[in-house]
């Protein structure tokens, strides 16, 4: 059964336009022309519980905008959206109750005071019983492996250590849907990788269906068996992480290395030219046209060294984003 | 929900709220520093106008009345001074506002109760400066301290805060319309002191203006408690002014309740 089910959300923000020039700023003191901006775009996907599915985007793509309505903080301009049965925007307690958001750039915890402590202020707010929060909150801190952090003040903690904590914070009242938007934004490599371990296992730990967003590719290719790619506030692909690659089989890339210099020029003379990366001219050509390509570029080109190689997920991903590659 | 479990939010906001005061301990001493630098300049102050006066009274107050009142006004007005109001404009400006609406609590009452835990020590800390000051009065310059006296001053004490705390509720709920409102905090806290007789006592300003002033709610955060310390209130006028601050509480209240809503509103782009 799907405990989230979108059907052509739509969010506009309007805001005004501004000539430059204090001419501009003068005429805008009386007369604002107002803009109208689809923030989200008959957006309609349907997620199973207890499922992980990556929300991908580039920035402005719409991610927050719909994850704070699947939340229950924004109102749709149309469209519907149904959570465990319940319209989010309502914001019914028995909804509040059972949900959880955690936005890597904010923070619900207090800063001049340990995190146990709003731990035990999220107790009372949930309406936890004391015997659960024990047991949920020793299962965390173990999961999490932050006993000795508990009790420093949140501002004296590591990004990497706070977000922990944020993730801690939101798990204690066990909410059935858990909406993670960029939870590792800022973090280095190993703190990135230490909250994607903690994040994986977590629905089949707590059969928690969550949604999550993020830039990094590795955070959704460890997590999540479904994405959603969504780009200019529309979804451009909806389905599994291997089916993207899939989609882009149709595209190799085609790298070459040359025994003596070749101007730009020339090697832009070829079509599907991208670039030079590390000595190697890399070209994005089409599967059917690589035999002829390479034949081309051996003909008349002083090639030493050629390479085949599938698009790697991020150039996918960006090709998808661009809109290049259709979609079912 | 149960009502002990909605005493339990409250009571715990309250609590983390006094933690996180303690935390303070600079903040504690500063804000007693400044509490009392002004007192010593404006007692200074009308010492020094009172010397050159022959007359016995200014603006109906005796030499010792002035000074009484002016001491004890200034540690009032640093009582029942605010402080939220910058969380709530952070909560606003930044979009911070989120992470209560996602949680089943009130905002107001979880802003409302951690302010009041946060402030409780400093409070302590004032009111115990308001006794000294007012044992200093007594034993000095024989200031008329009486139990109805200090009874009634607790009372309205409770009322100028809570008419305070709605004030700026409403003050820093205008961060949904206006992006930057932090500066505007201090320019309506310097008028609302001045207009709740927190420099001067309101009749300075002349009877006209002092009577308008009488009406409106300012003067029952600062005038009206230290004047009920004071014994300045006739007794027939205890009640009826007691009834008016009841009143704009609740008319404020309902102010805060109205701005609100419509601000919620545009925060969740409701319509928009």
């Amino acid at each position: 059964m799907s405990i989230i089910e979108v059907n052509n959300l739509c969010r506009n923000f309007t805001y005004y336009e501004k000539d430059s020039g204090l001419r501009g700023s003068f005429n805008n003191f009386f007369a604002r022309k107002t803009i109208v901006k689809e923030a989200v775009k008959n957006v309609s996907f349907n997620i199973e519980a207890g499922t992980t599915v990556g929300f991908l985007g580039p920035n402005g793509a719409g991610k927050t905008t719909t994850l704070k309505m699947l939340a229950g903080i924004m109102h749709p301009s149309s469209g519907d959206a149904l959570v465990m049965g319940q319209v989010p925007w309502l914001r019914k307690k028995n909804f509040r109750m059972r949900i959880a958001i955690v936005m890597g750039q904010r923070s619900q915890l207090w800063p001049d005071l340990p995190a146990i402590e709003s731990f035990d202020l999220n107790r009372t707010i949930y309406e936890i019983g004391r015997t659960d929060y024990k047991k949920t909150l020793e299962e965390l801190v173990e999961l999490f492996g932050i006993k000795e952090q508990l009790n420093v003040q949140v501002r004296r903690l590591s990004l990497g250590e706070r977000m922990k904590m944020e993730i801690i914070a939101s798990l204690l009242h066990r909410p059935e849907v858990l909406y993670l938007d960029e939870p590792t934004i800022g973090l280095d490599i190993i703190s990135q990788q230490a909250i994607r371990d903690l994040l994986r296992g977590l629905n089949a730990r707590f059969g928690t269906t969550v949604m999550l967003t993020s830039h990094y590719l590795s955070d959704i290719e460890d997590l999540c068996e479904r994405i959603i790619l969504i780009n200019h506030g529309s979804v451009v692909y909806d389905g599994p992480l291997a089916g993207v690659n899939e989609k882009l089989a149709d595209r190799k890339i085609v790298r070459l290395m040359f025994s003596e210099s070749v101007s730009e020029s020339r090697l832009a003379g070829f079509s599907g030219f991208s670039g030079i990366e590390n000595g190697y001219a890399s070209y994005e050509i089409e599967r059917a046209d690589v035999r002829a390509f390479s034949r081309r570029a051996l003909e008349e080109l002083p090639v030493i060294d050629l390479t085949i190689e599938d698009m790697p997920l991020e150039a996918g991903i960006a090709r998808l984003y661009r809109g290049e590659a259709s979609h079912e | 929900m149960s009502d002990f479990a909605v005493l339990g939010k409250y009571g715990k906001c309250f609590s983390t709220g006094l933690k996180a005061g303690f935390e303070y301990r600079v903040n504690i001493i500063f804000s007693i520093a400044g509490a009392i630098a002004p007192v010593v300049i404006q007692t200074a102050l009308w010492i020094a106008l009172y010397s050159q006066d022959s007359s016995e009274t200014m603006f109906g107050f005796t030499f010792v009345q002035m000074v009484s009142y002016t001491v004890i006004a200034q540690l009032v007005s640093r009582l029942v001074r605010t402080g939220f109001e910058y969380d709530v404009d952070y909560d606003l400006r930044t979009g911070s506002l989120d992470r209560f609406l996602v949680k089943p609590i009130g905002y107001f009452g979880f802003r409302l109760f951690s302010f009041l835990g946060d402030k409780l020590v400093q409070s302590l800390v004032m009111g115990l400066l308001i006794a000294i000051a007012v044992a200093f009065l007594v034993f000095n310059i024989g200031f008329p301290l009486t139990a109805a006296g200090v009874f009634l001053f607790i009372a309205a004490m409770l009322i100028a805060f809570t008419l305070n705390f709605l004030l700026f509720w409403c003050v820093a709920l205008a961060g949904f319309w206006l992006t930057e409102i932090g500066f505007l905090f201090e320019a309506v806290r310097i008028v609302i002191i001045a207009l709740s007789g927190g420099i001067f006592p309101l009749a300075v300003f002349g009877s006209g203006a002092a009577r308008v002033l009488n009406l409106l709610p300012f003067r029952f955060t600062i005038q009206f408690p230290t004047e009920l310390l004071c014994g300045r209130i006739p007794k027939v006028s205890v009640a009826p002014s007691f009834a008016l601050a009841a009143l704009w509480i609740f008319a404020l209240t309902a102010l805060g309740q109205i701005i609100w809503r419509r601000g919620i509103r545009r925060f969740a782009a409701v319509g928009s």
